[in-house]
């Protein structure tokens, strides 16, 4: 996962975890506003009620001080609906305004109509006639206008108590709820009016053909009729929409049996919450997002940038471009610190990187020095052999020969003793070619190259035992000889290996009846197969035997075994220039081993 | 040495002492040797020139050939022999003290028609010397084309 990623995740987790009390605190918020707007609607069925009560108070005193007005006292019903008239319109709130004569007629009416209506079944008529009280309410619809109204009567008496005439006004309660329902605390909310009989009186807004329908047996008016504080607000479904509801009589006129209804949807009632909520959110994700910009621009100038900047510097300079460099400008803090730290490290890797070649160079250069200085010692030692091959012999021969001339031209007159000296000059001269000879072929195998190949050491011992038939004739020899690995070498020179250990074996077993010599293999060290040649021969102390593998180094007397001495530096040469090693164990007079290690095939 | 005689064998060795002991080796099979110092008489000698001008014309049977002279060296002298169309039919013999697998190289490349390492040991060289003479000087045929005048 990259930085960039990872820091936006710890920001996303960082911000979401207030992003998440806050969306939990404003559905608490919500809650508690959705409550609140419950209230709100008992309190606003309340007011409205109260309102009505109000207006049918002060209708109360309308018609006291009408009952009292001398315009009315008049026969003439056109002067008195005149005079109703010019009430009505400085009283809007009512539809019309009327006088009844106690006999039931209608005399007046502020609508002048000049119908004649006998009014004696209307209940207010009736209730007024009969009441003590002020007034009597009736809620009715509107004959000409069908229209929901609240008649309200009241019947004007003389001094001796006798109904004089009633006044009857009918407040437009249409009027009324029309206006109350544009100040509703709540989008969406609806007022209605029913009266006792369950008819609605008047539903606002956009009731109009639910007016006079009724709701008798629905939970609604259940609810609406319900007695105590619990009215306040409960969810009722009706016509398909279920609202909250909150509903209020008017406790001052029980007759008029009126319930004032303020509903809402739930939709309505969460609309403020959640158009609060709306805003909190599309503030908070405006922050949110604001955050997100802002770490990304951070983690990408700040962080992912730079670290891709190290690592193409890392990635040039691992490829082998050692002048890349990260380089300016380094950005403040830790990061910085670190592309500045690892420019000075490039820097350092690089010098390093040029001392070691130019160390590569002046070692290279004193390689083919030190070579070339090998090469002209070699030179020199190949001339000096050719010249003691030369040189050296040349004397011997001279000396030999001229011995050999004084023995044949002038031998016979020499004396016994002087013939012995001239014998010991010749074999002297003899030895020391040998040795000449030994010491060149010595020589010779050192600067021969290797040419190596597999070589089967059976075969090859076998060849060896044979070349050695003449030292061996005659001998009794018990030849013990295991099966040999084949190894990898150059053949020659090791057919000269067994041929100076084998013939080393058969010279110092000499004395040996029966001779025993052994060939064979003795497992592995350093990864090479170990060889061995034993015998019982007359061995030799093993205090000399750092000398054994010199050259012209003798363990024993010429006199009793001859030789050079030049054999087992050959063996170590050889044994060497394969990479191998070879030593030796002995024990005088009980015989010698000689280990050898080769390279296995 | 009569150098009016024409040798059947020609000795090029500038060592007096091997030049003796060579010479008195082979004296039961040939006594026309001619000796010469060094490479530059040999050439003279082959060539009729210098002090050999006068010498009678023919090749000698055979050439025993020193490498290790002063002037010009026996592997010189064998290459001017081997590279003259008159003289390459002339076989010599290198005798020399070296076994060096370069001088062994270097005269069989120029064609020497036998290389001898003289021994130490007088008697084998004395039986050494006596049969490459024998051999050349006597037993072996050479290629008709007159070596030695009257034969």
């Amino acid at each position: 996962m990259s930085i960039r990623a990872r820091l936006l995740l710890l920001i996303l987790f960082a911000t979401l975890v207030p992003a998440l009390a806050g969306v939990f605190h404003f559905v608490e918020t919500r809650d508690a506003e959705v409550a609140d707007a419950g209230r709100r609607l008992a309190t606003e069925a309340g007011r409205v009620a109260g309102e009505l009560q109000d207006i049918i108070k002060g209708t109360a005193q309308l018609h006291y001080g009408l009952s009292r007005a001398r315009d009315l006292e008049t026969p003439d019903r056109d002067t008195c609906s005149r005079f109703l008239g010019n009430v009505l319109k400085a009283h809007p709130q009512y539809t019309g305004i009327l006088t009844i004569n106690p006999d039931g007629r209608l005399f007046c009416d502020s609508l002048r109509t000049g119908r004649d209506l006998d009014l004696n079944d209307r209940r207010y008529f009736r209730e007024a006639m009969k009441s003590a009280g002020p007034v009597a309410v009736e809620p009715a619809f509107g004959r000409l206008t069908g229209i929901a109204v609240m008649q309200v009567a009241y019947t004007a008496r003389n001094d001796a108590g006798e109904p004089r005439f009633v006044l009857l006004a009918s407040v437009n309660l249409e009027q009324i709820m029309r206006s109350r329902a544009k100040t509703l605390p709540l989008d969406d909310a609806v007022i209605a009016l029913v009266d006792s009989a369950g008819t609605i009186l008047s539903w606002q807004p956009g009731g109009d053909k639910l007016r006079g329908t009724s709701i008798a047996d629905t939970p609604l008016f259940r609810f609406a009729i319900m007695q105590g504080d619990n009215r306040t607000q409960t969810e009722i479904a009706t016509g398909g929409v279920s609202r909250l509801w909150a509903a209020s009589a008017l406790p001052d006129y029980p007759e008029a049996g009126l319930r004032v209804l303020v509903g809402v949807t739930r939709k309505g009632l969460l609309e403020e919450a959640n158009r609060n909520l709306g805003q909190s959110l599309a503030v908070m994700a405006l922050v949110l997002f604001a955050a997100f910009i802002g770490a990304w621009a951070l983690s990408e100038l700040g962080v992912r940038r730079q670290i891709a900047r190290i690592s193409m510097a890392l990635n040039r300079f691992s490829g082998g471009d050692f002048d890349a460099r990260i380089g300016e400008p380094y950005p403040g803090g830790e990061i910085g610190g670190l592309m500045a730290a690892i420019d000075r490290d490039f820097g350092l890797i690089q010098e390093q990187r040029d001392t070691i070649n130019r160390l590569n160079t002046d070692l290279e250069r004193r390689v083919e020095e030190r070579t070339a200085e090998l090469e002209a010692a070699n030179k020199e030692l190949e001339s000096f052999c050719y010249s003691v091959s030369h040189d050296l012999r040349m004397p011997l021969r001279h000396i030999d020969g001229y011995i050999g001339l004084l023995a044949k031209e002038s031998g016979d007159r020499l004396s016994a003793e002087s013939q012995r000296y001239l014998q010991v000059v010749t074999e002297a001269s003899r030895n020391m070619g040998r040795l000449i000879d030994d010491l060149l072929a010595f020589s010779r195998m050192s600067r021969e190259e290797l040419k190596e190949e597999r070589v089967d050491l059976d075969a090859l011992v076998k060849e060896v035992i044979e070349s050695l038939e003449p030292e061996t004739r005659g001998r009794n020899i018990v030849w013990k000889l295991a099966p040999l690995p084949p190894v990898r070498g150059d053949r020659s020179m090791l057919r000269q290996v067994f041929a100076n250990l084998l013939g080393n074996a058969v010279k110092y077993t000499g004395p040996r009846d029966p001779a025993e010599i052994e060939v064979g293999c003795a497992g592995f060290a350093d990864d090479r197969r170990v060889l061995y040649v034993r015998d019982n021969g007359v061995g030799f102390d093993m205090q000399y035997a750092d000398k054994l593998f010199g050259v012209f180094q003798r363990m024993h007397r010429a006199d009793q075994f001859d030789g050079t001495g030049i054999g087992l530096a050959n063996v170590r040469r050889i044994i060497s220039r394969h990479g191998g090693r070879v030593w030796a164990e002995a024990e005088e007079e009980r015989g010698a081993v000689f280990h050898f290690t080769l390279r296995p095939a | 040495m009569n150098i009016d005689t024409l040798a059947r064998i020609l000795l090029v060795e500038d060592n007096a002492h091997d030049a003796e002991l060579t010479m008195k080796a082979l004296i039961p099979i040939a006594n026309e040797v001619q000796h010469v110092w060094d490479g530059a008489e040999a050439l003279d000698y082959l060539h009729c020139r210098g002090k050999f001008s006068g010498r009678p014309r023919g090749n000698p049977a055979v050439v025993l050939l020193d490498l290790k002279m002063p002037r010009v060296d026996g592997v010189e002298v064998l290459r001017r022999l081997k590279g003259d169309p008159e003289l390459k039919k002339v076989p010599v013999v290198v005798m020399t003290s070296s076994r060096e697998d370069r001088d062994l190289n270097a005269c069989y490349e120029l064609n020497t028609n036998a290389y001898v390492v003289k021994p130490v040991n007088f008697s084998e060289f004395v039986d050494a010397v006596r049969q490459v003479g024998a051999f050349w000087a006597v037993l072996n045929e050479l290629p008709p084309g007159g070596m030695f005048p009257g034969g």
